[in-house]
């Protein structure tokens, strides 16, 4: 091995270790998780990427983020792109395009998140293509989620953890690798809601029939809660 | 004879109970004509009374699924509550579209 094959390996070694940063890990409390850090480009490069999947039903956003996050998860990682999860909690609300479903509530949301840097400080940016047509910061994609409505919308607690963390806290315990269980529900649930998503489309109340998803304000009365017309 | 035939009587009678119990279904909102239904089973994790309807999380399931009250609310919550306790899953029908809950049933 020449001075030059180490120095060329040093050099890897050095970019490796710089392309990544941490998130702390709700699931394993004073511990943190790896994240790599992507360049604005790989980022935009990455989220129309997951766009591309025709498998994932981002156009039915009602539930299924759990299988959603996974799937990016794991289509970044065969780039090697390490991503973390994060999860929102509490009462949430996001505004549809959609005049059958003008809002949808959420007990709790999650997406996959990595570093975006522009030569900057590095930014934790979300990437959910479900609610948004770009990656954005964790403050724009919570505020998307309160949308006002009865009951009154609230964020309990916002987290991070691995990309192998598949339901919320109080649900699972730490993982340190991917469960093949939980692949296989992230599969099912996909298929589920891929044929919800195009039998709803058929009877016209899909949910990107005015192109992007979702309205852009992310605050504002909301007029049509799901619980109208109760019998 | 006679104690084994009333206990044969409470046998009988805990199954007949049991059965009913196990058919136990409670109707929400009614399906509308063109519209897409799902069914998803699993144990309530979570739910939210509101004035007019329950809010109800089951499984691993992000979403809250709309239930209408009506007189049945009492019986509904305590089903609720004993499903999130016990763990026991039930069978929500639902507007696929709206989350609002046709049926919800004992399994």
């Amino acid at each position: 091995m020449n001075s030059y094959m180490i120095t060329r390996i040093l050099f890897l070694a050095l970019f490796a270790l710089a392309a990544t940063m941490t998130i702390p890990d709700a699931f394993a409390p004073g511990k943190d998780v790896d994240v790599s850090v992507l360049s604005t480009a790989q980022a935009d490069r990455l989220f129309t990427e997951f766009k591309s999947h025709t498998e994932i039903p981002f156009n039915y956003p009602p539930d299924g983020c759990y299988a959603r996050a996974t799937a990016m998860s794991k289509i970044a990682e065969e780039e090697k792109i390490e991503m973390g999860k994060v999860w929102a909690t509490g009462y949430l609300r996001v505004k549809t395009k959609s005049k059958y479903t003008p809002t949808i509530e959420w007990g709790y949301h999650v997406a996959p998140v990595v570093y975006v840097s522009d030569g900057g400080k590095p930014k934790l940016m979300v990437f959910d293509p479900s609610l948004f047509d770009k990656p954005v910061t964790v403050d724009e994609w919570t505020a998307k989620m309160n949308v006002d409505g009865n009951p009154k919308p609230h964020l309990d607690k916002i987290y991070y953890g691995a990309r192998y963390q598949f339901g919320p806290l109080d649900t699972e315990p730490k993982k340190y690798s991917w469960n093949k269980e939980d692949i296989e529900t992230s599969k099912e649930v996909m298929e589920e809601y891929t044929e919800t998503e195009k039998k709803l489309e058929a009877l016209g109340e899909g949910f990107n029939g005015g192109g992007s998803f979702f309205g852009s304000g992310s605050s504002g009365s909301s007029s049509g809660q799901t619980g109208q017309g109760v019998r | 004879m006679k104690k084994l035939i009333s206990t044969l009587l409470v046998i009988m009678g805990v199954q007949a109970f049991v059965m009913t119990a196990n058919a136990k279904i409670f109707n929400g909102f009614k399906r509308k004509p063109a519209s897409v239904v799902s069914t998803e089973s699993g144990p309530v994790t979570r739910y939210v009374e509101t004035e007019h309807a329950f809010k109800i999380m089951i499984g691993k399931h992000a979403a809250f699924y709309t239930f209408p009250k009506d007189q049945n609310a009492a019986e509904l919550k305590a089903l609720l509550d004993n499903s999130r306790k016990t763990k026991k899953s039930l069978k929500f029908t639902f507007d696929a579209a709206t989350l609002e809950v046709i049926s919800i049933e004992i399994l």
